[in-house]
């Protein structure tokens, strides 16, 4: 259960390779509390378990978050017999990908969209279902600023991350009244594995900083949060703007990183499952 | 898109709340009448299960069951089937203590021990084992409840008392509701000398002066409470107010037909932010609170403004703003005197200060495995449920345990679980009990989920 401080005591990370994930996690779960990391990868759930402040029950559980929603529904199971309820449910599955180029193998375009769309589009709702029974709850879900208008060199990604957000978004209307809720998180571009090496354009935040803005969202009970917080406003003035000046605004070649990181051409994986 | 199926039927959920406003969750509420409506409720009780609710006084999560059924035991004040025999009555769980005093008042009986807010039902008054401030005197309610019915969902309907199924009955007070549905109970009673209760006011310089003047006014003076102006620092930790009272004596009055209330107060909007709680604020108000003590040190009032303090303050937890309060209630053992002064100093240090900080002097402990006092200082600390104050509390709990101490379980809403054990050593008898009482752990709570006091409730029971 949530204390009347705010605190969540169990916090259940599908993707719990990913940075943010286990960031979120560590700043939400007190001494005490329990994370449990899910994902597919053990040798790097172990190495995001060891990253964690000391002090609060690690667990680490195998999950497939492209598989079907019954792998959901399985971990879900797990996680509740061996912590009790779930206060914080966080979905931090995906990749970041190059737009796939037209005339290429679609493989690359099914793969990001499955990745993107459909299995954490699956996860969220094998989630809210156990949310709602448990009559308490908030599934967080890590979308991303393409989602509110995708940029034609991240389309598919965008696409993608813009289907999954108004799903979550829906589904967290659906379930009020019943005590869960869904925040969804809009980051924009963050310092991670993921995104190691590209070019940082305006508003790069880190991953603390990010969760920190969770936990902030998630006292004000708030549907929906930008990370960083300005992108706000900046999301919602680009949204305005006509297609041709939209696009060459996003496509302005961002500052290169300092230290002299390769460019943008080649954008290939590390994911988060 | 999911649809809105409940457990048992198409019921809304409905947002619960602590009397604090910092804890809250959606569950099912019934109101059952009847034993066999409430019989029927228990077994149809999902696997999110049940927890009986009474006047609502709990400032945590005691009385929420998030995704499960809260059953309401209160709205039958039925005072004509109030039976007064032997020095004792017998009262509904539903009935409030406010309405069963006020019913008593012309007969010239009274309760041994109320608590200071007149909401509280009998129910919720053995459930939490409540104490007043008179606990020196008079023990905890427990300790004056001669024999009760409790539907228990593994034996139906069982008659406690402390010679007839004694385990369930200790169980059972202080049990926060979770042994089963407390139906009725035999209660002593005390004759009413007066409705009218002569009080003092005493000012104390520091903590020191704040005990010893505490201790004489408890042994002195039937009711006794130290109010502390915790803003105060240095040497003047501690400082506050030392109030005591007894019956206008002997029966210089007649006793009061108890049917006027005290005027209700004004209610009290919402307010934004951390609302009166800023130690600028609890500054002034705590200087007003003195000034008052040093101009008016003796005051006749009737019974309910001595008992129930709490009463005066309806808007309380809305004071606290948005976030809400949570009150730190902790005991610890005489000779642990340093335990309060570290949380009026590190409370302070870490910059808040109690709106509301009232000491108390615990006499002999009860029977009951899940009973809150034990002989010692009692200290309750009021806070807006600001997040930063976790580590702060977090802190003081290790230190209140080490003491030999424990925290207020009915008024917690923030206690680390693994401290439980250490602050309640008899909780694997009370668990035992309760296991006996209720095998498949229909009874439950945000409060139980939340600390693990039930075994069940460890790994989760849905």
């Amino acid at each position: 259960m949530r204390d009347g401080l705010g605190r969540a005591q169990t916090v259940l990370v599908l993707g719990g390779t990913s940075e943010i994930g286990a960031a979120v996690a560590d700043a939400l779960v007190p001494a005490g509390g329990t994370i449990i990391l899910a994902g597919r990868d053990p040798a790097m759930l172990d190495t995001a378990a060891a990253r964690l402040r000391p002090g609060r029950h690690v667990e680490t559980v195998a999950y497939e978050a492209t598989g079907t929603a019954a792998a959901t529904v399985d971990v879900l199971t797990a996680a509740a017999a061996q912590a009790g309820d779930l206060d914080v449910v966080v979905l931090c599955v995906g990749a970041l990908t190059g737009e796939p180029s037209i005339g290429a193998d679609s493989t690359a375009a099914e793969h990001a969209l499955q990745t993107n769309m459909l299995g954490p589009m699956l996860a969220v709702h094998a989630t809210a279902q156990r949310l709602r029974r448990q009559g308490h709850g908030t599934l967080v879900v890590f979308s991303s600023v393409s989602a509110v208008r995708a940029r034609p060199r991240l389309l598919t990604y965008g696409v993608a991350k813009s289907a999954l957000d108004a799903y979550a978004r829906h589904i967290g209307v659906s379930l009020r009244g019943s005590g869960a809720r869904v925040l969804v998180v809009r980051p924009g571009h963050v310092r991670t594995r993921m995104t190691a090496g590209l070019a940082e354009p305006p508003f790069t935040t880190t991953v603390q900083a990010v969760a920190a803005t969770v936990a902030r969202a998630l006292r004000r009970g708030s549907a929906v949060t930008y990370a960083p917080a300005m992108l706000r406003p900046v999301v919602a003035g680009l949204r305005l703007l006509p297609a041709t000046i939209f696009n060459r605004v996003t496509e302005l070649k961002a500052a290169p990183r300092r230290g002299g990181a390769p460019s943008a051409e080649t954008i290939t994986e590390p994911r988060n499952r | 898109m999911l649809t809105h199926a409940t457990q048992s039927g198409s019921e809304p959920a409905r947002l619960i709340r602590g009397w604090g406003h910092a804890t809250g969750s959606h569950a099912l509420v019934a109101r059952p009448t009847g034993s066999a409506q409430w019989q029927e409720r228990l077994a149809e009780a999902g696997p999110r299960g049940l927890i009986a609710r009474g006047g609502g006084c709990s400032y945590g999560d005691a009385a929420q069951n998030a995704g499960g059924t809260v059953a309401l035991t209160t709205g039958g004040d039925d005072l004509t089937r109030l039976v007064v025999a032997d020095a004792t009555v017998v009262a509904d769980a539903g009935m409030t203590l406010g309405a069963l005093i006020r019913a008593l008042a012309p007969l010239r009986w009274t309760l041994p021990v109320v608590p200071g807010a007149s909401g509280v039902t009998v129910g919720g008054a053995i459930a939490a084992d409540v104490h007043g401030k008179n606990h020196v005197h008079t023990g905890t309610f427990g300790a004056h409840v001669r024999e009760m019915t409790v539907l228990t969902p593994g034996h139906g309907e069982v008659l406690m008392s402390p010679t007839v199924n004694p385990g369930a009955f200790w169980a059972t007070v202080g049990g926060l509701g979770l042994t089963g549905v407390i139906r009725q109970a035999r209660l002593e009673l005390v004759p009413l000398d007066s409705w009218l209760f002569r009080c003092t006011d005493t000012i104390a310089t520091d903590l020191d002066a704040m005990l010893t003047g505490l201790t004489d006014a408890s042994q002195a003076s039937a009711y006794a409470v130290g109010w502390i102006d915790a803003v105060r620092t240095g040497a003047h930790i501690g400082a506050g107010v030392i109030s005591h009272a007894g019956p206008l004596m002997p029966r210089r009055t007649p006793p009061h037909d108890g049917g006027r209330l005290p005027a209700p107060r004004v209610s009290v909007p919402m307010l934004p932010g951390a609302g009166i709680g800023t130690v600028g604020i609890t500054a002034v108000a705590n200087r007003l609170r003195l000034a008052t003590a040093r101009v008016r040190p003796h005051r006749i009032l009737p019974l309910p403004e001595v008992l129930y303090p709490m009463d005066t303050l309806p808007g309380w937890p809305g004071l606290h703003g948005r976030l809400g309060l949570v009150q730190y209630q902790f005991v610890v053992p005489f000779g642990a005197e340093d335990v309060l002064r570290a949380a009026l100093i590190h409370t302070r240090k870490s910059g808040f200060s109690a709106t509301l900080a009232a000491l108390k002097v615990f006499g002999a402990a009860g029977e009951a495995p899940l009973s809150f006092p034990l002989p010692g200082w009692s200290l309750a600390l009021d806070f807006p449920a600001r997040p930063r104050l976790a580590r702060v509390l977090d802190a003081l709990d290790e230190r209140v345990a080490a003491a030999g101490g424990r925290v207020y379980l009915v008024k917690d809403s923030r206690l680390r679980p693994d401290l439980v054990s250490a602050m309640y050593p008899q909780l694997p008898r009370w668990r035992a009990e309760r296991a006996a009482l209720d095998p498949k752990g229909v009874m439950t709570s945000d409060l139980n989920r939340r600390l693990h006091l039930s075994e069940d409730a460890e790994t989760g029971h849905a």
